[in-house]
């Protein structure tokens, strides 16, 4: 597969074949997700020692575990003996697993503990030490977000986020105590490739008000100013929103928005440029760990691929801990009533997603481009449209910048030689 | 008394089940608010994959697939007449098969109804989408009929299928 004739961000053209084929796809598994640092979930969703929860990186199902020795671990969820999920739970408690098929036993820290017919049927010829569960290479908390990679080779989480994690800490930790993770994961299928909706959140306020007009008619969205950003970071991450935070209107949201105001006025004491990104609006860390942070609510979104035409949606929705016990309620519900797979909002993406995946079946269809021109040549260092050191180049409030520079990223680690890991 | 109560509660119960779906099945979603009292929750639940049947569901303060009252159920219906409603133009062909299995006076005026969910969504030329559930439903005695005080659906799905949900069940 020659990369470089079908993805073409300087020229701003992606084929639609990486939307849709079998054999692109596969080689994402491995270059992208087997590369990649992908996120897993929040702390709290461990919250004692043998906690565990189930999720994925890529297409792999995994567990992660709260053990008795070494704190979080993160594992394959499958037996090493013939590949039986050990774990078919969303989540819980267990100091250890058994799977299912043979009995095999393994401790939540991946040890291999327990062989049925070790001394019989193994002659305990069986090296216990070498069939633990496959483990991550590396697990790295930011902000109580757990993510990990399957790479040994892969740079420091921090490193990897680059100027991105200067944004991010605009999200996660700029109140008291941090933030929290409401209780319960919005969970469900989109008959869409996983970077139809990676690259949505990425850098598509220009949609906001055609899919979603219908929101704006009845006033629970005003109509987007058309004052805003669109930064990319570089590394494919990137994030937009418009100026004042996104997704205002309606009585609803005054309450959590004068939250914010007051959040903001305590960090502009330290007069930092960066402060101006709160809320940050909506984003991608690549690959596929999405989330929106407006004048309402603050999710996180993952983007499961399941097949080249199939995703799985996640959402997770995070307050600060500081914020007061009715007003979560009211964002707990506004966040309901907007997104995940009932939400006034999330609704439509999903309608166009869907239709147009299947829209791409034909040999015409997926012969040409997607086009990704806007804004090409029109972005300008951050520090200079925002001051300070801040990183990255931004584009207007509707500019594909951010999905240039993530096909970008994406086309690097497609072509990049395969070293095997581990 | 048996598990649908008497022959004419039972009658009552289900004329009420029949006069919603009719409303809802015929997309006449600005009658079918009005069959709610003025603050009634209409809860949906996440099912999740537990070890027990105790730790399926989520709790009323953790997140959920709706939870509304009536002003938001009214922003929903308002929304989905819009022009640019994508998800309802075309609008869906939809089929309610509603079983009610359990019904039980509570005091004087209130019943409660336990009923079996199928719901079959069928758009545009071949999307199709089955949700079976169970809906816990409190009642009151309104005008020679019933209002829903209180609806709390529970989907079996842990993973739903659809692409997104646009319905009321």
């Amino acid at each position: 597969m020659n990369y470089k004739s079908i993805v073409r961000p300087e020229a701003g053209l992606v084929s639609r074949a990486i939307f849709v084929d079998p054999e692109i796809y596969e080689n994402e598994l491995r270059s992208v997700f087997g590369r990649c640092w992908l996120y897993l979930g929040h702390e709290s969703q461990l919250p004692e020692t043998d906690s565990f929860f189930t999720t994925f990186m890529g297409a792999d199902s995994v567990v992660v575990t709260r053990a008795q020795e070494g704190g979080v671990r993160a594992f394959l969820n499958s037996c090493t003996h013939r590949g039986m999920k050990v774990c078919r739970t969303d989540r819980g408690k267990a100091p250890h697993f058994t799977c299912p098929y043979h009995g095999w036993c393994f401790k939540n820290d991946g040890t291999l503990i327990g062989v049925p017919g070790m001394r019989e049927a193994y002659y305990n010829e069986l090296d216990r030490s070498k069939w633990g569960l496959r483990e991550v290479a590396k697990l790295e908390i930011f902000r109580g977000l757990i993510f990990a990679t399957w790479n040994a080779q892969a740079p420091p989480l921090r490193d990897y986020l680059g100027g991105m994690a200067t944004y991010l800490e605009r999200m996660l930790n700029r109140s008291e105590g941090g933030i929290e993770m409401v209780a319960g994961i919005q969970k469900w299928d989109i008959p869409v490739n996983w970077k139809m909706i990676a690259e949505n959140f990425l850098g598509d306020s220009y949609h906001v008000p055609t899919a979603h007009g219908s929101v704006v008619d009845i006033g629970y969205r005003r109509r987007p100013k058309l004052k805003g950003y669109q930064i990319s970071v570089g590394g494919g991450h990137g994030f937009g929103s418009e100026l004042g935070g996104m997704g205002g209107g309606g009585a609803t949201s005054e309450e959590y928005d004068k939250f914010l105001a007051q959040v903001r006025d305590n960090m502009g004491r330290n007069n930092d440029p960066a402060d101006q990104f709160i809320p940050l609006g909506h984003g991608t860390v690549f690959p596929n760990f999405s989330f929106l942070d407006n004048v309402k609510f603050r999710l996180v979104r993952m983007s499961h691929p399941r097949s080249p035409t199939l995703t799985e949606c996640h959402t997770m929705l995070f307050v600060d801990k500081a914020l007061p016990a009715d007003l979560r309620d009211k964002v707990r519900r506004d966040f309901i009533l907007s997104f995940g797979p009932s939400g006034m909002f999330e609704v439509e993406d999903g309608e166009i997603w869907s239709e147009l995946s299947d829209g791409l079946r034909g040999h015409m269809a997926r012969s040409l481009d997607f086009n990704y021109q806007m804004g090409l040549g029109h972005d300008k260092p951050v520090s200079e449209e925002f001051g300070g050191n801040l990183p990255g180049r931004a584009g207007w409030y509707w500019s594909e910048l951010n999905h240039r520079d993530f096909y970008r990223q994406w086309r690097e680690l497609m072509e990049a030689p395969d070293e095997r890991p581990r | 008394m048996s598990a649908l109560g008497s022959a004419e509660l039972f009658f009552r119960v289900r004329s009420f089940i029949a006069r919603e779906t009719r409303l809802l099945q015929e997309g006449r979603f600005e009658e079918w608010l009005q069959l709610f009292t003025p603050d009634a929750r209409y809860w949906m639940p996440i099912a999740t994959v537990a070890e027990t049947r105790a730790g399926v569901e989520s709790g009323p303060s953790d997140l959920a697939l709706f939870d509304e009252n009536v002003e938001t159920l009214t922003l929903r219906v308002r929304r989905l007449r819009s022009r640019t409603a994508w998800t309802e133009i075309p609008p869906s062909r939809l089929r309610y098969f509603v079983d009610p299995y359990s019904v039980e006076p509570v005091d004087a005026g209130r019943v409660k109804v336990m009923s079996n969910l199928l719901v079959r969504q069928c758009r545009l030329h071949r999307e199709d989408n089955l949700f079976t559930g169970y809906r816990e439903d409190l009642w009151q005695e309104a005008d020679g009929g019933y209002a829903i005080a209180e609806r709390r659906v529970v989907l079996d799905e842990a993973v739903i299928q659809a692409k997104n949900m646009t319905l009321f069940v």
